[in-house]
């Protein structure tokens, strides 16, 4: 239960630390797109080593998702193409590829799209490793998971002021030299790294509702974007555990169960808040 | 003989659902809610788990009508939502989708979990089989995209206004709203009758994609809708035959790789033709 | 000091097309320091082309935008841009105070926002008379606040060239004043104001120099001159 509970707390603040970079500049369905590309990278990659545990099959998937951006940066050229349109046709063409090529060339394998697509965090915690020095057994996966999260801290906590000028007002950004593409790369490549590694545990669509939540909350009611960092991820761990808890007492898909708790939390927040809002009851303010 | 009066009925079905889907692609991405069909698809899943849960009946159209039911409440809540509440580019959109999906992914789990006869049919959905719209109701699915397509072409004109200018449509078309509504409704049926062919995850760029082709190619509504039927067609088409060729391929990526190579086609298309005569 | 024997803004051969239409022919002029330069055109002239191509924002089929004689990427630092906020996220967390620290040429320096860089921010929002209303969240300011508060950020990074893209637009007449009686100070000590203007009424109380553009420079130079010379009823 203790290493239940440590998985989603690290998958949840990695995507919300994430989310809170992805969404202001790429918007909210980026991560779903992200999610379906990778499943033509790893497709793709498993064309070339026709195995399912090659390190080439990460690169694909990586390389899949910078390919797609690429995609849709040259879409997104045409006047008559909005951006959600390019995102829409981009990931697309990588996710039936895939579909294409698992089709035709690894039907023979157990290469299953469910997984990719809705993850099975109860199936990742019989994947242990014990560790030499503290003779306990962890998940394979907090591995990955705690330097990824590791590196998007300090990156948050060294550059706030750029992220903070980028996010806000990009065009001033390039003005002042501070190079907004740097951090588009970073954030696509983090992106990119952090789907495939909690991919096994929390499907894509899950993880958007983690990313959402602290939005509904916190969007245009904070006044400073590091108190919105912190606020979001302690209350995202918060409302996580109790989404674990439901799932685990009604016996649902953890990751569902967490992702429509938070989701349908938020959205109680939403109507409650307008509803005192309107009647002057209080003034919903965190300044 | 049986195989070609499958196809025969495959090939029918494909006209007539191709000229419906290209009617609202065409509609939806002038109106630039092309993402709201991918999530409305992604929203019909609760509705299909759930109806097959309550009724334990594997029928098409009632799977379909569960389906259509979530994905016009997924429509309406994100309508509400991006009105109620500041969020950023897409949040209304993330927040439909993850609600409604999750809780479709939380009723398969319990149709898996209760072990109901013909659950099999849930599967199909998520990237589609052409060879369940042969297989019975056929002439219904072409009946009413028939009569959706002759409803679209007939209210073109509204539809421009509508979408162009909506505070001018609301001063010369008294029941605006209701035409809304309309439009909405037809939008998901569309959907719903699209994605058992494509299914929900890629009913989306079906939705996107013919009407961005046409939108590329020219400037005019009619003129883009008639495009967009054009190649919504040609897609299904190829779909058959993919499906008809390849049976071991759901019939899905194959119908949506067609017009996404064609956008793709089209821009390079646009880009070489600009540089080589300085014209737009 | 910058050698300006050309002029604070000098413009060589400069041609722009955007989607396959000439907005400018090959042109040239130059804009001298201590004026309050006005771009001024009909609807559709190609204003903020100018101004974008003149930033490099938009690149020029040919020639060249030179500021002291030199190219924008040496004396960046010396330019201030306003731009139109068509793309900003007002819901963003974010406060009238922590915007204007970051015009501050040393904001960028270290990881936590100096002391020096704060007191610079609230001397550039008592400029603006907003310093009472700085810890508010951006939403919460209204239309002339916020113009305010961007033109505080441009003042923070105490440049010798200001660009402004419509400051005047859709703000309450309080806070135009302020602005225009900034701009006035601000050329007093031989720097530069170079803005987009729209409104043909109130041109010749805030600025003293024009560029006439019309689908191409009509005339560049003392906006006295223009007037007089009846180049507007032309243009327009």
């Amino acid at each position: 239960m203790v290493s239940l509970l440590f998985v989603v707390a690290l998958i949840v603040a990695l995507h919300t630390l994430l989310g809170a970079l992805t969404v202001p500049i790429y918007g909210a369905l980026s991560i779903d797109a992200i999610g379906h590309t990778i499943v033509g990278g790893i497709a793709g990659g498993f064309l070339f080593c026709h195995s399912l545990y090659s390190p080439i099959i990460f690169i694909g998937a990586i390389f899949s998702v910078f390919a797609m951006y690429g995609v849709v940066e040259f879409l997104k050229k045409s006047n008559h193409i909005s951006v959600d349109s390019a995102l829409g046709i981009a990931f697309s063409l990588f996710f039936s590829l895939g579909i294409l090529i698992i089709s035709l060339c690894a039907r023979s394998v157990h290469l299953d799209l469910d997984m990719v697509l809705l993850g099975n965090i109860e199936y990742i915690l019989c994947d242990i490793v014990e560790l030499p020095f503290f003779s306990i057994s962890v998940p394979k996966i907090l591995g990955p998971l705690s330097v990824l999260l590791l590196f998007l801290l300090v990156i948050h906590f060294f550059f706030h002021k750029h992220i903070v000028a980028i996010l806000f007002d990009e065009k001033y950004a390039k003005i002042r030299r501070v190079q907004p593409w740097i951090l588009r790369m970073v954030v696509i490549a983090l992106n990119a790294c952090g789907v495939v590694v909690s991919l096994s545990a929390i499907g894509t669509i899950a993880i958007v509702g983690v990313v959402i939540t602290p939005f509904l909350f916190f969007w245009s009611s904070i006044k400073r974007y590091h108190l919105f960092l912190i606020y979001s991820v302690v209350m995202n761990i918060l409302l996580s555990f109790f989404g674990t808890a439901v799932a685990l007492w009604l016996n649902l898909p953890i990751a569902a169960t967490v992702a429509l708790f938070l989701t349908t939390i938020g959205f109680i927040f939403i109507i409650v808040r307008i509803f005192f809002t309107r009647v002057k009851l209080f003034r919903y303010n965190l300044k | 003989m049986f195989i070609e009066s499958v196809l025969l009925s495959l090939l029918c079905t494909s006209l007539f659902l191709g000229s419906m889907i290209g009617c609202v692609s065409a509609y939806c991405v002038v109106k630039k809610q092309g993402m709201l069909g991918d999530i409305m698809s992604h929203a019909s899943l609760p509705g299909i788990t759930f109806a097959f849960l309550f009724t334990k009946s594997s029928s098409p159209l009632l799977l379909l009508l569960g389906g259509s039911i979530s994905a016009l409440l997924s429509g309406i809540f994100f309508l509400f939502v991006k009105k109620i509440a500041p969020l950023p580019k897409n949040g209304a959109l993330a927040l439909s989708l993850s609600w409604f999906f999750n809780m479709g992914i939380i009723g398969g789990a319990i149709v898996q979990r209760l072990l109901i006869e013909g659950q099999g049919i849930v599967k199909h959905v998520f990237f589609g089989n052409f060879v369940i719209l042969a297989a019975e109701n056929t002439h219904w699915y072409m009946i009413l995209s028939f009569l959706l397509s002759i409803f679209f072409i007939v209210t073109i004109k509204y539809q421009k206004v509508m979408i162009f200018d909506e505070f001018f449509a609301r001063t010369r078309i008294p029941y605006l709203y209701y035409f809304e509504i309309i439009f909405l409704c037809l939008t998901v049926i569309a959907i719903i009758i699209g994605l058992q062919a494509v299914g929900i995850l890629l009913m989306g760029s079906l939705i996107i994609t013919p009407g961005t082709v046409a939108r590329m190619i020219t400037s005019s509504y009619e003129k883009m809708v008639f495009l967009s039927i054009i190649v919504s067609i040609f897609a299904f088409l190829i779909g058959v035959f993919g499906v008809y060729y390849f049976s071991n391929i759901p019939s899905g990526p194959i119908i949506a790789l067609f017009p996404i190579i064609l956008c793709i086609g089209t821009h390079i298309f646009g880009i070489l033709y600009s540089s080589i005569t300085g014209k737009s | 000091m910058k050698n300006n024997s050309k002029g604070i803004i000098t413009v060589e051969d400069l041609s722009v097309t955007l989607n396959g239409i000439t907005i400018f022919h090959p042109t040239a002029f130059s804009i001298p320091s201590g004026v309050r330069c006005a771009i001024m055109g009909p609807n559709g002239a190609g204003k903020t082309t100018l101004l974008k191509t003149m930033i490099g924002e938009i690149k020029p089929v040919s020639g060249r935008t030179l500021f002291w004689d030199m190219q924008i990427l040496k004396c960046y630092k010396d330019i201030a841009v306003v731009h139109q906020q068509k793309d900003v996220d007002w819901n963003f967390p974010i406060t009238a105070f922590d915007l204007v620290c970051m015009g501050v040429r040393e904001y960028f320096n270290g990881i936590f926002v100096s002391s020096y860089v704060r007191e610079k921010a609230r001397e550039a929002l008592r400029i603006v008379a907003m310093e009472e209303i700085s810890e508010k969240q951006i939403n919460e300011l209204s239309g002339g606040e916020k113009q305010r508060v961007f033109i505080a950020r441009a003042f923070a990074q105490e440049p010798k060239l200001l660009l402004l893209d419509e400051p005047f637009a859709g703000i309450d007449v309080f806070s135009e004043r302020i602005i225009a009686n900034y701009l006035k100070n601000f050329v007093d000590d031989g720097n530069a104001v170079v803005s987009v203007h729209h409104d043909l009424y109130t041109a010749c109380d805030y600025f003293d120099w024009v560029i006439i553009v019309n689908k191409g420079i009509r005339y560049v130079g003392p906006l006295s001159e223009a007037v007089i010379k009846e180049y507007f009823f032309h243009v327009y």
